[in-house]
């Protein structure tokens, strides 16, 4: 029954993938000379070129330009949604979501600097059908209080309304990560809806993600911020696969780094500190990459299966941020192989 | 004719009497504006060049649109505020308008005046609304405490410990839960709010307090408002004195509140008054936001009927120094909007076609013989005395209530009737009535045979109209030689005769069955070769507008469609039949269903759920199946819809 249930949108998912970027593609991006080419070859290559083909060539904007490759996701994420319904689409919406919450983060940050935030508008990707959060009047806001007041009607006012002033940077890290913590809460409040029996996978690949998130969290917590083990656990995330409760406790009150490595020896994430050197350099892409192999399998195996419609939209994440990386690093002047290594998709 | 002619008026006046002249234009109402600018930037608005037009001729070079001097939001603004005061209950008094002079300024004014008046009291309500809201708040904030054994003026004392309650989500409760053991301060959970989140207690050293209060805003923790030190006693007790407290508000709130209304109800006159006017100059600012002002004049367009045109002429006549002018609709001034006029019978059909589109100006209005072939079709389909007038008696009230489709359903339902008496039909029993014409299922090949000869007279007539709104066009290649032209209709006719000849019983059968198929290929020939032929004729080059092959292919399969399409469409008719069958058979089903059982209890209910049944499921499918007819068979072959439809001035500005 759930096979069949799902037969249709896996096998779209399956027919979106295989027009994806490829490879060969990635290596052609990589060995452009500069920003302008990278754009060119996405626009006249790949199907991204609908959403960059309004963009002005002469004046590329880096940060418009990512913006605009995550319009596709919306446009897919919508898609798919048509082929869904009940706790899967609400489930799916998170997607959406977490684009919402990106939004809101740039804006956020644009008050707390004092910018023009009309001036932000083309960084700003969200779906136009799904999402309640009144955009366009956040453009207009002049300050915190009356951007606070414009999203009266959604989840976000109760998590900014504590926040009385958003200048302290202090703070604006601290709603940074209210922000992502209300995110995550709300995909695991409904991941555990998901029918349980048929997306097992899914919901493991999702509990391992926030296990990662945690473990990442905690490190650089007690490494950067300094922040206290309450802190540290207020700011923890819920419904991990393998580290619960209490043993984010426990690591939350190891003494040192050494002891914390200990404590994950026996599990799978063990590989994101065993490194001397470049731990803090590529700990979020090594966390990525795990990821992405987790969500390849996920994808290949879950034929006829809500995970593997899910795997796809999350590829579609690795890949967006991919290019992202690509064309950051065009700025920097990198070479090609310095480029692969920050790339989540292995490239040779 | 069904579709009523329209013209271009266009008006050069005076601009002291704009004001005038548009509440004119608003009272009559009938007029489709246009906006002036646009009229005269594309050159349609043609004043002719004589000396005392000058003034109005040197206008045209300085015109601003009337779009950037109006603003009506101000009007707006006061009439929704006088609306809502009243609650909707006052309305627009289109005689009292027409033979008054209404002055702007003193209606302002007066609306001002009104305003305020009721400021004062106005404010005293939303005092009280203010501070019953807040004795709300209290009496939730200390109904978490209820339990509480102690005095507040204790707790809001203590020398070294401060106190707060606040609420966060259940994730983050999860989350305080995990740190009770360790935080530096006291938690109790003291209860659930309704949103969900949970309400804590939260006990500290006033040492430790910066510290308490970082690890609460990490866990989003909103401190709940309506705390008081003005509240010392027991919870219990404060919760008893907000109770009371409240009770009085609400009292002298009602009582407040009478005395508005008696204020309100008090000055309904000038309110009135007001309103009226305001509404008024309201739609003269959106009228004249159309027109195109110079320094003098204003200029003004609009479509009016052909038969208004005196009308208008005699208002235009009240202003010195006024000219007006009108343009045929033929002497492209733009493409005229389609205004259908039909007698009461057809009017509400209009709503049908409209679905599919509007007549364009220069085509025939289908509404008359859509009507008349709907009901037909509908009646055939659905021949029952009974049901027909419980079809027409529902129609009758949803068409009182303002339902246009109701209108329709009163016509189908006595149509329905109508065939009933043929059918000999009453609420599904034939025993009742003698049949004025057959029994449907007594006679099943007649009921076929029959439905199938009325879609060819339908088609027939469709064939006409579409030659006729072809020819009006001036379409010779389709309207002569094309497929649904007098070629087509032609062909259709032989191949008719053909197959009559060959399974009738005619003498000269053997003579005249080889003419037509003569004719019949000839007429096929002519149809494929329609492009080249028509421009040969009119001696227009080149012939082909595409390659002659590309034009050959196409044609080709175009005429294997078309007649293809000579047989479906003509078959397609034969539902009409199908359907009064179903009608009979369907309740015959239930009849047998109501003897069955053997109940007579039962066996009524059977027949009055039977009839419902059949009213309400087989009454849609009957009447979507007549409009399929209509739209598909029928629209295709010689409607085409594209015309725009004729918006007279609306009455009302938008109250919102």
């Amino acid at each position: 029954m759930s096979k069949s249930k799902y037969a249709c949108i896996s096998a779209k998912a399956l027919a979106m993938r295989a027009r994806k970027i490829d490879d060969e593609d990635f290596r052609e991006l990589i060995k452009a000379k500069d920003l302008k080419e990278v754009f060119l070859y996405l626009r006249d290559n790949t199907y991204y070129g609908e959403f960059l083909k309004t963009m002005n060539i002469e004046n590329l904007h880096r940060t418009e330009f990512e913006a605009h490759l995550n319009d596709l996701k919306v446009q897919e994420t919508e898609k798919l949604m048509h082929y869904l319904s009940g706790e899967d689409k609400t489930y799916f919406k998170v997607f959406l979501v977490r684009l919402e919450v990106e939004a809101l983060r740039i804006l956020i940050r644009g008050i707390a600097r004092n910018d023009e935030l009309e001036s932000l508008r083309e960084l700003i990707v969200y779906s136009r059908n799904y999402s309640t959060v009144p955009f366009d009047k956040l453009f207009r806001a002049r300050d915190w209080d009356e951007f606070k007041k414009l999203l009266i009607n959604t989840d976000y006012y109760r998590i900014l309304e504590i926040y009385k002033d958003i200048k302290i940077d202090q703070d604006l890290v601290m709603v940074e990560k209210t922000l992502d913590r209300y995110y995550y809460d709300l995909v695991k409040n409904r991941l555990l809806k998901l029918d349980k029996k048929a997306n097992r996978d899914l919901i493991d690949a999702q509990r391992s993600n926030f296990d990662l998130l945690n473990l990442i969290w905690i490190y650089r917590g007690k490494k950067f911020y300094k922040l206290s083990r309450e802190e540290l656990i207020a700011y923890s995330l819920r419904g991990g696969l393998k580290l619960n409760e209490s043993r984010l406790v426990t690591l939350v009150e190891a003494k040192n780094f050494v002891e914390m490595k200990e404590q994950i020896a026996d599990t799978d994430y063990a590989f994101l500190f065993n490194h001397t050197k470049t731990i803090d350099l590529y700990m979020e892409r090594r966390q990525e990459r795990y990821l992405y192999f987790m969500y390849l399998k996920l994808f290949r195996e879950g034929n006829g299966s809500f995970g593997r419609v899910v795997a796809y939209v999350r590829l579609l994440d690795f890949e967006i941020e991919d290019i992202t990386s690509i064309i950051e690093s065009k700025r920097y002047r990198m070479g090609s192989d310095e480029i692969k290594k920050y790339l989540i998709r292995p490239i040779d | 004719m069904a579709i009523e002619n329209v013209i271009m008026m266009d008006v050069v006046g005076k601009i002291k009497y704009v004001d005038k002249f548009a509440k004119d234009i608003f009272l009559f109402n009938d007029i489709q504006i246009v906006d002036a600018m646009q009229e005269i930037d594309s050159g349609r608005f043609i004043l002719p060049i004589r000396e005392e037009n000058m003034g109005e001729l040197l206008g045209f070079a300085q015109l601003v649109s009337g779009e950037t001097m109006m603003d009506e939001k101000n009007f707006v603004k006061t009439v929704n505020k006088l609306n809502e005061l009243y609650k909707g209950s006052l309305n627009l008094d289109m005689f009292s308008l027409a033979k008054s002079e209404n002055d702007l300024g003193k209606a302002l004014g007066k609306a001002k005046e009104f305003e305020n008046n009721l400021v004062v009291e106005y404010g005293e309500l939303r005092d009280v609304k203010a501070q019953i809201e807040a004795l709300e708040k209290s009496k939730v904030a200390y109904s978490y405490l209820d339990e509480l054994d102690a005095q507040m003026s204790e707790l809001d004392s203590l020398e070294n410990f401060s106190y707060s309650l606040g609420s966060v989500t259940k994730d983050n409760a999860m989350r305080l839960k995990s740190i009770y053991n360790s935080v530096t301060s006291i938690v109790f959970h003291v209860g659930n709010q309704e949103d969900n989140e949970e309400v804590f207690m939260i006990v500290s050293p006033k040492d430790l307090e910066i510290e308490s209060q970082r690890i609460l805003k990490a866990l989003n923790f909103k401190p709940i408002e309506g705390f008081n030190a003005k509240y010392t006693e027991s919870p219990k007790e404060i919760l008893e004195a907000i109770d009371a407290e409240i009770k009085e508000l609400q009292t002298k709130n009602a009582d407040l509140f009478k005395k508005l209304n008696i204020h309100l109800e008090e000055n309904r006159l000038d309110a009135t008054d007001s309103f009226n006017t305001l509404s008024l100059y309201a739609n003269l600012s959106i009228i004249k936001k159309y027109m195109a002002f110079s320094d003098e004049n204003f200029y003004f367009s609009g479509w009016i009927s052909k038969r208004d045109k005196q009308r208008m002429e005699a208002i235009a006549a009240k202003y010195p120094e006024m000219i007006i002018m009108f343009s045929d609709s033929n002497k492209g001034s733009g493409k005229p909007p389609t205004k259908l006029k039909n007698n009461w019978l057809f009017r509400p059909f209009e709503i049908l076609v409209k679905m599919y589109g509007v007549p364009s100006f220069n085509e025939l209005d289908p509404t008359p013989f859509l009507s008349i072939t709907y009901m037909f079709c509908f009646g055939f389909m659905f021949g029952d005395v009974g049901q027909g007038i419980v079809l027409a008696l529902a129609g009758l009230i949803l068409g009182k209530r303002g339902v246009e489709l109701g209108k329709v359903l009163f016509r189908l339902g006595l149509c329905s009737t109508f065939f009933g008496f043929m059918y000999g039909s009453i609420f599904g029993f034939e025993e009742v009535l003698h049949p004025l014409w057959l029994r449907p299922f007594d006679e099943i090949n007649t009921i076929l045979l029959a439905a199938v000869l009325i879609g060819i007279g339908m088609l027939f007539m469709a064939y006409i109209y579409s030659i006729i709104n072809k020819l009006k066009k001036h379409e010779i290649k389709e309207g002569v030689f094309g497929k649904n032209g007098i070629c087509g209709l032609a062909l259709y006719a032989s191949i008719l005769g053909i197959f009559g000849l060959n399974f009738g019983d005619f003498s000269y059968a053997e003579v005249l069955s080889p003419l037509l198929i003569v004719l019949a290929i000839l007429l096929v020939f002519l149809v494929l070769v329609r492009e080249p032929l028509a421009n040969f004729l009119l001696k227009k080059k080149p012939l082909y507008e595409e390659t002659a092959s590309e034009y050959y292919v196409e044609s080709g399969f175009e005429l294997f469609e078309m007649l293809l399409g000579m047989l479906s469409n003509t078959l397609s008719f034969i539902r009409i039949g199908a359907f009064a069958l179903t009608h009979v058979g369907l309740f015959m089903a239930f009849q047998t269903l109501a003897i069955m059982v053997q109940n007579g209890v039962i066996s009524v209910g059977i027949l009055i759920f039977a009839n419902i049944f059949i009213i309400a499921l087989e009454g849609l499918i009957v009447s979507i199946q007549a409009l399929r007819l209509q739209f598909y068979e029928l629209f295709s072959k010689y409607y085409s819809g594209d015309g725009v439809e004729f918006k007279s001035v609306d009455l009302e500005i938008n109250l919102n």
